[in-house]
């Protein structure tokens, strides 16, 4: 199914923060399932990912990464930490930061030795893409000489982006936690309009 | 940026629909009805089309019967006189098939990228049938009933950005003509007018074709589009502060531009005059049954009566003129009085004011440094958040509303901390209650530690921290009362922000939903292909 970006963030924010991530993160892993699904990655599966993994919130993406990219705007230090699940989405996270570090680095690293690199260079964001799978190990650094395999990302898809339906739902389940049931009190005082109106 | 005055706001030349309505008769577009398949009873569907010269918008609009117990203005209605999508180009049969088996279920249905805006409509019954009886008997429907309607549909929901699977934002964002904030839903809305004012014509010939005659011009232009806003579109002032800011700041900079004349010429003093004789017998057309609005109408009204006479008293050696009129304005009359004031000074100087309509438009994110320090933030948040640091939160009826997502359709709604369920949930609008938690955290950290550290051990204060650096730097970006205090009065949220659309003749059913009039003067679609009607503020049929 097709769904609009704007869903894909919407629903990704009241997703997360339905599994308890607090506001702030969950406002930036939307930002960045979002770019993701803009920059034609299959970003729903890595949300989701990410979403399981938060029952250890320590070790989380969605905790880590933001943090680590918190730290390198302060001092310009490498970062490492992982192995996380849902790592990919480590590379929205950097993308959308805002502000977004000048010139950095990410390198995702998996079990199989298998990396990708993303390198953000003033406005340029390029990715060496290496066909990661599974909890990855996650560094940031000032970024090393380009590689030629690198293709310059950009937003390519405003009509939207093609989800699987079964990830969508389970999304969808994720954030209606957020949700108040609803009872004949709340209906008649805490909404507007007359039930029926036939003037 | 207070609560009480917000509540109090006038739509202004810089509100979007009058923002369209210039550029579409500058450009002359072409506005028509492209197809019309309705049986005698009105049902069926329609395209209506606007023509910029460059682009085709075609609002799609299928009108079907209504079992009366059906027919609320609530947003968990499942049925509408009629649906509406406003299609990117000219639809073929399979995008008319495709949205005839959609756009009936709203919510229920999914859309495409070509799908700007998704929108449902509930006749007026009363001023519906009226009309359309009066035009089939071959007579003029009564101008008093017009009058104290305003409008033979009225809209419940008008959808955009990406809602449901129509297009996001990014899709039209670089189209000249519907890059400003909500214009391809005002403009969605102008075409539904049309439709409304097509559709009682069509029925009335299909009563009588013998005798039925088209409604009088001057009656079509005071109908405009009815809407029941309720409290799904408060919290979008909280969650959007930049573009909030962007709105404000233009309307503030609209507002000192006209303060700073130094004189008004003699036209000028009589084009002011004209300007507050509209506006009184625009108010004098406004009638309500809230006691609290109705008696905030009457106040106006005498105060419309003191304008006049400061009015009456400039001369063109009147120094500063404006700025001593809005001085007057602060000292002697209502929040209405001087906000309608506001109205119509803004309205005077065309060449002032309207480019600012340019500025309003905002896709910027904000921002989170992690370098600040602690004591930068602390600093600012006791600069920019002084109002919020002095509530009192330890008081149960400064906290006595939570604002939560119902679970039936995704509704917003306003709960009683106290007394019911669901505060666990509650969305993140108690800005004042949590930025005090924010600044309390703050003391308990080293001043020179940056933000960073903070953000590591307490996640929880992320949003606040991007919230109050956003802020500092914004300065109407954020609304200076407390949302879940006992006294905060959603429809003061709901005001603004439809003054802003260009609402008028708020009608406010309780302090969570209000009625409203769209597009009531606006220029009828031959007006706009001459370039003509472009001066449609304060309208008035009766006087």
């Amino acid at each position: 199914m097709r769904v609009s970006l704007n869903e894909l963030e919407s629903t990704g924010r009241k997703a997360a923060i339905g599994c308890g991530v607090p506001m702030g993160l969950a406002q930036d892993a939307a930002r960045a399932l979002a770019w993701l699904g803009e920059a034609g990655s299959p970003a729903l599966p890595v949300l989701l990912d990410a979403l399981s993994a938060y029952r250890t919130p320590d070790t989380s993406i969605l905790v880590l990464g933001p943090s680590a990219i918190d730290r390198f705007l302060v001092d310009g230090l490498d970062q490492r930490f992982g192995p996380c699940d849902g790592a990919l989405l480590m590379l929205g996270l950097v993308a959308c930061a805002n502000p977004r570090p000048e010139r950095i680095a990410v390198t995702l690293s998996d079990a199989d030795g298998c990396r990708a690199v993303m390198r953000v260079t003033g406005d340029q964001v390029t990715l060496s893409e290496g066909d990661v799978s599974g909890p990855c190990e996650i560094a940031l650094s000032p970024p090393p000489a380009p590689e030629r395999s690198q293709r310059v990302v950009r937003a390519v898809c405003p009509g939207g982006v093609e989800v699987a339906e079964a990830d969508w739902r389970a999304l969808e389940a994720y954030a209606a936690r957020t949700l108040v049931p609803a009872d004949a009190r709340s209906r008649e005082k805490g909404a507007g309009a007359g039930l029926v109106d036939r003037d | 940026m207070r609560l009480g005055r917000m509540g109090a706001f006038f739509p202004t030349r810089l509100s979007f629909m009058r923002r369209l309505i210039r550029r579409m008769t500058a450009e002359r577009w072409a506005v028509g009805c492209a197809a019309r398949s309705l049986d005698e009873n009105g049902y069926g569907h329609a395209v209506w089309q606007a023509d910029t010269g460059n682009r085709i918008y075609s609002l799609v609009a299928f009108s079907t019967q209504l079992d009366p117990d059906q027919r609320t203005d609530r947003v968990i209605a499942e049925a509408w006189d009629a649906s509406f999508v406003l299609f990117d180009g000219v639809p073929t049969a399979d995008d008319i098939a495709r949205l005839r088996a959609n756009a009936p279920r709203q919510e229920a249905g999914r859309y495409q990228a070509t799908d700007l805006t998704l929108s449902r409509a509930n006749k007026s019954v009363r001023l519906f049938d009226h009309v359309a009886t009066c035009l089939a008997a071959g007579r003029q429907p009564n101008a008093a009933s017009l009058a104290g309607i305003g409008y033979l549909m009225r809209t419940t929901a008008v959808y955009g950005n990406g809602k449901f699977g129509i297009a996001d934002r990014a899709v039209i964002r670089a189209r000249e003509e519907v890059a400003g904030p909500f214009q391809a839903e005002m403009l969605t809305v102008y075409l539904i007018r049309c439709f409304t004012l097509d559709l009682v014509e069509h029925v009335a010939r299909a009563m009588a074709p013998e005798t039925a005659v088209p409604l009088a011009p001057h009656l079509k232009r005071h109908l405009g589009i009815g809407n029941s806003t309720g409290l799904g579109m408060a919290p979008f002032l909280v969650s959007h502060p930049i573009l909030i800011h962007r709105w404000m700041s233009a309307r503030e900079d609209a507002l000192a531009r006209v303060r700073s004349l130094e004189s008004l010429s003699t036209p000028e003093i009589a084009g002011l005059t004209e300007l507050c004789r509209r506006a009184r017998a625009h108010v004098a057309e406004w009638n309500v049954a809230d006691p609290r609005q109705a008696e905030r109408i009457a106040i106006l009204r005498e105060d419309l009566i003191s304008v006049s006479a400061w009015i009456a008293d400039l001369a063109p050696e009147t120094p500063r003129p404006l700025d001593r009129l809005f001085r007057r304005a602060e000292q002697h009359l209502s929040v209405e009085g001087q906000e309608l004031l506001v109205a119509i000074l803004i309205e005077l100087r065309p060449d002032l004011v309207d480019g600012l309509a340019d500025t309003m438009a905002s896709d910027e994110t904000e921002s989170l440094d992690p370098r600040w320090t602690v004591g930068r933030l602390a600093a600012e948040i006791d600069r920019v958040y002084d109002w919020a640091l002095a509530l009192d939160f330890d008081d149960p009826e400064a906290v006595r509303h939570f604002w939560y997502v119902s679970e039936e359709k995704l509704e917003p709604r306003l709960g009683d901390r106290h007394e019911e369920p669901g505060a666990d949930k509650e969305m993140p609008l108690a800005i004042a209650r949590d930025i005090q938690g924010l600044r309390q955290a703050l003391r308990t950290r080293a001043q020179d530690e940056p933000i960073a550290a903070l953000l590591m051990e307490r996640p929880e204060f992320r949003h606040l921290v991007r919230r109050a650096q956003t802020v500092a730097r914004y300065p109407y970006a954020e609304i200076r009362d407390n949302l879940i205090g006992r006294a905060c009065l959603p429809i003061d949220l709901l005001r603004c922000k439809l003054s802003f659309f260009g609402a008028s003749k708020f009608d406010p059913k309780s302090d969570l939903w209000t009625r409203i009039t769209l597009y009531q003067g606006a220029p009828l679609p031959e007006e706009i292909a001459r370039g003509d009607g472009e001066d449609w503020a304060f309208p008035a049929l009766l006087s």
